[in-house]
């Protein structure tokens, strides 16, 4: 196991996200006597890259639209030119802007005996998986993740509504995530 | 097997085929196991099922040919209604042409289709056989190609008997195994008359019970035959179990778990408990039970078949007659068919025979409404060695083994008629809980009262290890109950008001979000279980012990954030039961979520026998201990003390 075992929770990495982390941390301190939330953990970020493959599987998709709009406008309807050109655009920039923000927010915490995985930020959502109930991991990358050397992981619970995948992560540190996590896995395995 | 089948000459007509063997096949089911030699392939051991067996499973394709011949008829009724009707004599078409020339070909049409089905018949059932030793079952088809199933007894999780509609017209039943694990994971033997099945049950039930207890003393290494072997991070990798790219495959503990767990939280204690008392009625037993019950303040009588509930096919039917949906489908079918009488009765001619029967889609619609009713009645339950035996079913009998220590959530419900009667419903998500065919499947109780839901809630999770000065029963009644409580049950005021103190309610702001249930919505933490008490137009009650969690995940959509509110799910098996921590003030629910992951890692270190509160078994420590290959877990075997679960 590389990372250190017992939770001596190491001090507050810089939160990649700072808008939206200090609002649960300020009300924890609200009631007196509740542990530090979301905050207490240190979640690593996944790789800036990432946000660059799926801006690259968006652009594929503007790309198309871009063609038909052109063509289309062009040999048969002037007017669509203007109406779609900018739809495109504008796309294209909420695409950009939500992208990076939706890189940014996604995050995994290798805890004592589980691990925490976060994404999203207008259904944001952190999910824990205990080492013990993992059935298996799985690394997975398609042809643009593998591009940029990124590969996700994937956990497996006996449930199938568990929800924890961390997508781009570099293709070694998602290796070492998996052995780890099957290590731990098999170490803190429960009993269905 | 036992059918003169092989010897009859190859045409024999499926209606004297059925006459005349079910008459050797109800004589021989005397003897437990039929000859070890099959006379027809001559391999030891392979068995043959009732000879009827193609014939049923292809009883749709006749059925689908009636259905047409019923279609036929109906358009030659119809013209002969209309020409009544206008007065001229009907036209009798096929019928008359039929009659005139060619009735002896339609004869030896009928007799030439009786014997190609005879003869498919007969092929059909000459390629199934089984055989069933003390390591596996097998089922073998060798139609055109050779196919082999087998499954290993110590990795059978539940064999059980069925009836469906057909074959029962037969007096036959089959029988599924299911394995532990995967989608296809069911073997079924079908089909062999009634006792044959159930003789045959028995007997695999011993071999099982021998075949796992053969392989408990060795379970490190007999999980290496695993279809996912527990390998090395890096070996596993070729092993990858399911997806697109390369995974690491970890073994589960799955059959051996309940010999490897010493946690004496769960269904394992009852059926320690009970162990060996079942089937013969003793006091003992009785006894014993009513222990297990006893937190929960209920006690169980037992029948003179040793069958602990019994609930009759009328109360069920009335209970299914009560709930919301069926009110909706039946105020439906009146509409339609008074629709329908109307417009025969004042515009006659205007609607025919055919009109009429398009309303046979909502038939079947109600139909399939009332075929989970049906599957529930005649609910009957008693405790056996492997777990809760349960038998149902009006047309179509069933039986199966219910394993109460792998339940992973109950819930207890009651829809809003089911006030005036008190009734409750409960049902439960299982590992491995593909087990079934749809529905029902998941049901402990399809409608009881309160205490039958008690007990079966008790047998289901025995351990309630409720919080200091409160006992389960009071903090049940809060949990079903609210505010109603005192009105409806037993139990002392101020006990109540204590109880409901430990209900987390949600805070006012989600009052926009739910209306109706803010009230009664809350949850509590015991030593063994979360209890979520939700629902106003369908009271629920779900319990979700927290050992069994798998994962959970806090979340929160754009308008929870407009009220600072989160819900956290607890992920189970799948089943019909999703826990869910609906709506909570944003710092409680991050201290639910990290607390609770905290008391669900320690009640697993319980289950397994990690943590030193149930590690007193030798046994169950050496094993645990070779299966850890000797690597300690970082440090944290103590388990945290928590103000709720100050019990344990």
């Amino acid at each position: 196991m590389s990372t250190p075992a017992p939770p001596p929770q190491p001090p507050r990495q810089p939160e990649p996200q700072p808008q939206r982390e200090p609002q649960p941390q300020q009300r924890a301190a609200q009631p007196g006597p509740l542990p530090p939330p979301e905050a207490g953990v240190a979640f690593q970020p996944v790789d800036r890259r990432y946000a660059y493959a799926r801006l690259l599987t968006e652009s594929t998709f503007l790309l198309v639209a871009l063609i038909v709009v052109l063509v289309v406008g062009i040999l048969f309807w002037k007017p669509l030119l203007w109406i779609g050109l900018p739809v495109i655009a504008a796309w294209a920039i909420f695409a950009v802007w939500l992208i990076f923000r939706q890189t940014r927010a996604l995050g995994y915490a290798e805890r004592a005996s589980d691990l925490l995985v976060r994404h999203g930020i207008m259904f944001h959502t952190t999910s824990v998986v205990p080492y013990g109930r993992l059935q298996y991991v799985e690394v997975s990358s398609g042809p643009i993740e593998r591009m940029f050397g990124l590969a996700g992981v994937e956990l497996h619970t006996a449930s199938a509504s568990t929800d924890a995948t961390i997508p781009g992560l570099p293709r070694a540190e998602a290796e070492r995530l998996r052995d780890e996590l099957a290590t731990r896995g098999e170490s803190q395995l429960a009993g269905l | 097997m036992d059918q003169p089948a092989p010897g009859q000459p190859e045409g024999a007509q499926p209606e004297s085929a059925q006459s005349e063997s079910a008459q050797p096949a109800s004589a021989q089911s005397d003897s437990p196991l039929p000859p070890a030699v099959d006379a027809a392939t001559g391999d030891a051991g392979w068995k043959r099922v009732h000879p009827l067996t193609p014939a049923i499973n292809l009883i749709a394709v006749f059925l689908a040919m009636i259905a047409g011949l019923i279609a036929f008829g109906q358009s030659v009724i119809d013209d002969v209604i209309a020409a009544i009707r206008e007065g001229r004599t009907p036209d009798m078409g096929f019928f008359a042409w039929l009659g005139e020339n060619r009735l002896l070909w339609v004869a030896a049409a009928v007799v030439a289709f009786f014997l190609i089905a005879g003869l498919i018949n007969y092929l059909l059932w000459r390629a199934m056989s089984y055989r069933v030793d003390d390591e596996a079952v097998y089922l073998r088809e060798t139609l055109i190609s050779r196919k082999l199933r087998s499954a290993r007894l110590d990795r059978v999780q539940s064999i059980d008997v069925y009836q469906k509609i057909v074959p029962r017209l037969f007096g036959l039943a089959g029988l599924v195994f299911d394995v532990a694990g995967g989608s296809d994971s069911k073997i079924e033997i079908a089909y062999l008359t009634r006792s044959q099945a159930e003789t045959l049950r028995a007997d695999m039930l011993t071999r099982v019970r021998a075949a796992k207890q053969r392989t408990a003393p060795e379970a490190p290494g007999t999980r290496a035959g695993e279809p996912t072997p527990a390998e090395g991070p890096g070996d596993g990798r070729a092993s990858t179990a399911s997806g697109t790219g390369e995974g690491t495959a970890i073994a589960q503990p799955g059959v051996h778990a309940r010999e490897l767990r010493t946690g004496d939280t769960l269904g394992a204690r009852v059926m320690r408990a009970v162990h060996g008392a079942a089937g013969e009625v003793t006091a003992d037993a009785e006894q014993t039970l009513d222990e297990v019950l006893a937190p929960y303040r209920v006690a169980a009588r037992t029948d003179a078949e040793g069958r602990i509930l019994r609930i009759p096919a009328h109360i069920v039917i009335l209970s299914q007659l009560f709930t919301l949906g069926m009110i909706v489908t039946v105020v439906l079918l009146a509409a339609a068919v008074g629709f329908f009488t109307i417009m025969t009765v004042f515009f006659p001619g205007q609607i025919s025979l055919t009109v009429g029967l398009s309303f046979l889609p909502v038939v079947f619609g109600l139909f399939a409404a009332v075929r989970s009713t049906f599957t529930n009645a005649n609910f009957s339950a008693s405790l056996s060695e492997d777990g809760l035996q349960v038998a149902r079913g009006l047309l179509s009998t069933s039986r199966r083994t219910i394993r109460l220590e792998r339940i992973q959530a109950v819930r207890m419900s009651q829809p809003l008629l089911w006030r005036l009667t008190g009734w409750w419903k409960v049902e439960f998500n299982m590992a491995g809980g593909e087990t079934g065919d749809g529905d029902g499947d998941n049901v402990l109780l399809p409608v009881g009262s309160r205490e039958q839901a008690l007990m079966m809630l008790a047998l289901a999770l025995p351990d309630p290890q409720p919080a200091e000065g409160i006992d389960a029963h009071t903090l049940f009644a809060a949990a079903m109950y609210a505010d109603r409580a005192a009105d409806i049950t037993d139990t002392d005021p101020a006990a109540l008001s204590a109880v409901e103190q430990r209900f987390v309610r949600q805070p006012a702001s989600s009052r926009w979000l739910d209306p109706l249930t803010y009230r009664r919505n809350g949850w509590t933490v015991t030593g063994s279980m979360l209890i979520i008490r939700s629902g106003w137009f369908i009271r629920q009650v779900t319990c979700t012990p927290h050992a069994r969690v798998q994962s959970m995940r806090w979340h929160q959509g754009p308008l929870q954030r407009r009220f600072d509110l989160a819900s956290i799910n607890l992920d189970s098996t799948a089943g019909p039961i999703a826990a869910c921590v609906l709506h909570q003030s944003i710092p409680v629910s991050w201290q639910f979520f990290f607390d609770h992951a905290e008391r669900t890692r320690s009640a697993r270190a319980v289950l397994d026998g990690r943590a030193p509160a149930a590690a007193q078994q030798l046994v169950g420590q050496e094993l645990v201990g070779q299966r850890l290959g000797g690597q300690q877990l970082t440090g944290q075997h103590t388990p945290p003390q928590h103000e709720e679960g100050g019990t344990r």
